[in-house]
Parts: structure tokens; C-alpha cells; sequence
């Protein structure tokens, strides 16, 4: 399975990689784990920003009210502005830029309607939560997880809420991407680069 | 029973870490032996979660709906108090025993039981996301947060079926071992 050998990669290959550098010094490896921790909070940053976009459409159109969770939008597009806010500031103190956000293609997901826009929200919420897993035992900074694990788990829920709205069930089986609980006890990470083309549904990104 | 996803996450690591990694496997060793506190207390907030809704299921009135629900936090929950347990052994721990549980008035009506259900599940996600940056093993980083992300939806579900808001705040709490223990102690018959 893919994504259990992702994770067991995932959690083997950072304390290899402390070993590899073992002989430099301390400034050098403290950069290294600088420049390892950015393009992890870069990347998540990138996965806030197109959930920020979604959210910030849901609540100008509307649409996902007539889907029954016009109660939620208000609450989730707020939590996603504030996610997107702490990322960048990590991002800056790592030493990075401010990212442009990548651009998104949401008119066909709206324009198909109230529950398909629903069952896109619940996916991509399901991907976020997922992309989050994918890399929090990857980084080096202890502050750094904490803040990832606090935003983890509030996609999580979100996933979790917005797949039971969505009427999806409990665990789907068929994807990752569907249901409000995983097909197990145990959540699953998904590496970038399978985060990246699930996402191009949403920013309309070519491979 | 099976072993379980987490399990085979942790004996994989652990094996490539010791071929792969020769006296980094050694700090490993080190290193999960001062995880196994943390671990213990985990596994002791799981047998009370798994208790709640063994009990529900047996002594609570419930609609349908919410009893398929509990049925499911149930197996998730009893699936996390395995694989806890065989990772403290695996590391050379030995698990705390199941105390005896008493939820008292929580097991009266729905509503009640609901309301502790979504309780547990909050101090969950809490202790979960409390203890995961404090471990020193990346194997248990990556369990903690995996339990973390299910608890976190667990909570989500409850709260649905409160008419709560699921993600009441964009960044969950963290809290330490203390403010969990203070939380079930309540419900432990010692």
C-alpha cells in the first residue's frame, strides 16, 4: 500500500538524514534543517491557500447552503484565513519570502452544483488533512509541529464533518479522498507530490 | 485480532532503522524508552474512551443513528488501545492494566452520554497533539499525529450529532498530562 510505505519513508528518513550531516557544524545543520522545515511549510501554505480560495467562493456564492452546510462555510472559510496567516508567518521566519498564492479554477466545481460542490469540499478537506500527515514527522522544528499538529486535526474535523454532511458515511473504501473516517483506526498520509496532482482539481494546474 | 495498521508501522521502522542505521538504532532504543511514559498515559485516556462507548451501546437508550456511530468510535477506539499496547510492549514497556470504569449519570439518556462523548474526544485531539511534539522517536511522532487527525474527526462527529460546531477554533489545544489524567480520573475505579 502506497501510502504506509510513505509513511514508513516518511519517518525513517529524517533521523538518516541528522546522521549524513553529522560532521559539519552546527550552523550548517541548523540551515539545513531551516531549508528542509520551509519547503514543508511553503508547501502546506500552498495547500492552505487553495483551501482559503475555496472557502472565501463558498461564502460569496452561496451554494453550499442549499446542501445543508451553509452553517459551517462562515466558521471553516475563517479557519482556513487564519491557517494561511500562521503559515506565512513560519514561512517568513524561516527565512522564505511571501509566496504568491497559486491560482485556482473554482467556477466549474460551483457551477455544478450545491452537492457537488459539497463533495468537493469534503475531498479537499480530506486531502488537506491528509497532506498535513504527510509531512509533520518530517520536520525538524519542535514549534514547528506543534503548530502543524494544531492545524491537522481541524482538517481533520472539517473532512470529518463536511463528508457526513455530504452524506458520505462513515469510511468509503474507494478513495482517500472520501469519507469522514479512514477505511482503519489510523489516518493516512499522502506524499507532495500525490498532494499536488490531487490538487489540480482545484487550481487547474496541468501535469 | 490482526495486527494492526500502526503495528506494522512501528516494527517496519524500527527493523530498517536498526539495519540501516547501526548506532543511530541504538539512540532510538534510548529514545523510546523515554517515550514510554507518554505512551502509558495515552493508552490510559484510550481504555476510557473505548470504555464510553462500550458501555453506551450497552446500557444507553440510542437512535439509530447515533448507535452506529458509537459502534464505529468503538472499533476505531479499541483499534487504538491494541496497537498503543503492542507498540509499549514492542518497546520493551509493559501496558498499564484496564481500570474499572463507572460514567455514572452520562450513560442516563443521549444527550448526556453525547455530551461526555464529545468531551473525551476534545481532550483527545488535545493530549494527542500535547504529547506528539514531545516525543523523541519519529515513529511515535507519526502514530500520535495519525491517532490525533482520527480523534480530531471522531470529535467532528459527535459534535454533528450535538448540533455543536465541528471545528469550533481554528487551531485545536494542546494539553499536557496532567490536565488529561485530572479529566478521567473521574471515571476510573481505583
Amino acid at each position: 500500500m502506497p501510502t504506509r510505505r510513505a509513511l514508513i519513508a516518511a519517518a525513517t528518513a529524517a533521523p538518516l538524514t541528522l546522521a549524513a550531516c553529522g560532521g559539519e557544524g552546527e550552523d550548517e545543520r541548523e540551515q539545513e534543517r531551516d531549508a528542509a522545515d520551509l519547503e514543508i511549510a511553503r508547501f502546506l501554505l500552498g495547500v492552505e491557500h487553495v483551501e482559503a480560495a475555496f472557502w472565501r467562493e463558498a461564502e460569496s456564492r452561496g451554494t453550499l447552503a442549499t446542501a445543508g452546510a451553509g452553517e459551517v462555510v462562515g466558521a471553516f472559510a475563517r479557519n482556513e484565513r487564519e491557517h494561511v496567516t500562521v503559515l506565512e508567518r513560519w514561512v517568513r521566519k524561516l527565512g522564505g519570502g511571501r509566496p504568491r498564492p497559486p491560482a485556482t479554477a473554482l467556477d466549474a466545481i460551483f457551477a455544478a452544483g450545491a452537492e457537488e460542490a459539497l463533495a468537493s469540499a469534503a475531498s479537499l478537506e480530506n486531502l488537506s488533512a491528509a497532506a498535513y500527515l504527510g509531512q509533520i514527522n518530517r520536520v525538524q522544528d519542535r514549534n514547528l509541529v506543534a503548530s502543524l499538529l494544531a492545524i491537522h486535526t481541524v482538517e481533520g474535523r472539517q473532512a470529518a464533518a463536511l463528508n457526513r454532511i455530504a452524506g458520505r458515511g462513515f469510511s468509503v473504501g474507494t478513495s482517500q479522498l472520501e469519507g469522514a473516517l479512514p477505511d482503519g483506526a489510523f489516518a493516512e498520509p499522502m506524499v507532495m507530490g500525490d498532494v499536488r496532482t490531487a490538487l489540480r482539481r482545484y487550481t487547474g494546474a496541468r501535469a | 485480532m490482526s495486527m494492526t495498521r500502526a503495528q506494522l508501522i512501528v516494527r517496519a521502522a524500527v527493523a530498517g532503522g536498526a539495519v540501516a542505521a547501526g548506532p543511530l538504532a541504538a539512540r532510538a532504543v534510548a529514545d523510546i524508552k523515554d517515550d514510554l511514559g507518554l505512551l502509558e498515559y495515552l493508552l490510559s485516556l484510550e481504555y476510557v474512551q473505548s470504555g464510553l462507548y462500550r458501555d453506551a451501546l450497552k446500557q444507553t437508550s440510542l437512535s439509530d443513528g447515533v448507535a452506529r456511530l458509537v459502534a464505529e468510535l468503538r472499533d476505531q477506539e479499541v483499534e487504538h488501545v491494541d496497537a498503543l499496547r503492542a507498540t509499549i510492549e514492542d518497546a520493551g514497556g509493559r501496558a498499564p492494566e484496564r481500570l474499572p470504569l463507572d460514567f455514572g449519570a452520562a450513560l442516563a439518556s443521549e444527550s448526556a452520554f453525547l455530551k461526555l462523548a464529545n468531551t473525551l474526544e476534545d481532550t483527545a485531539v488535545s493530549a494527542y497533539n500535547g504529547a506528539a511534539p514531545r516525543v523523541e522517536s519519529r515513529e511515535f511522532l507519526a502514530i500520535f499525529a495519525s491517532i490525533a487527525q482520527v480523534e480530531g474527526r471522531h470529535a467532528a462527529l459527535v459534535r454533528l450529532e450535538r448540533d455543536k460546531p465541528p471545528a469550533p477554533l481554528a487551531f485545536d489545544k494542546a494539553s499536557n498530562r496532567q490536565d488529561v489524567r485530572t479529566k478521567i480520573r473521574e471515571y476510573e475505579q481505583r
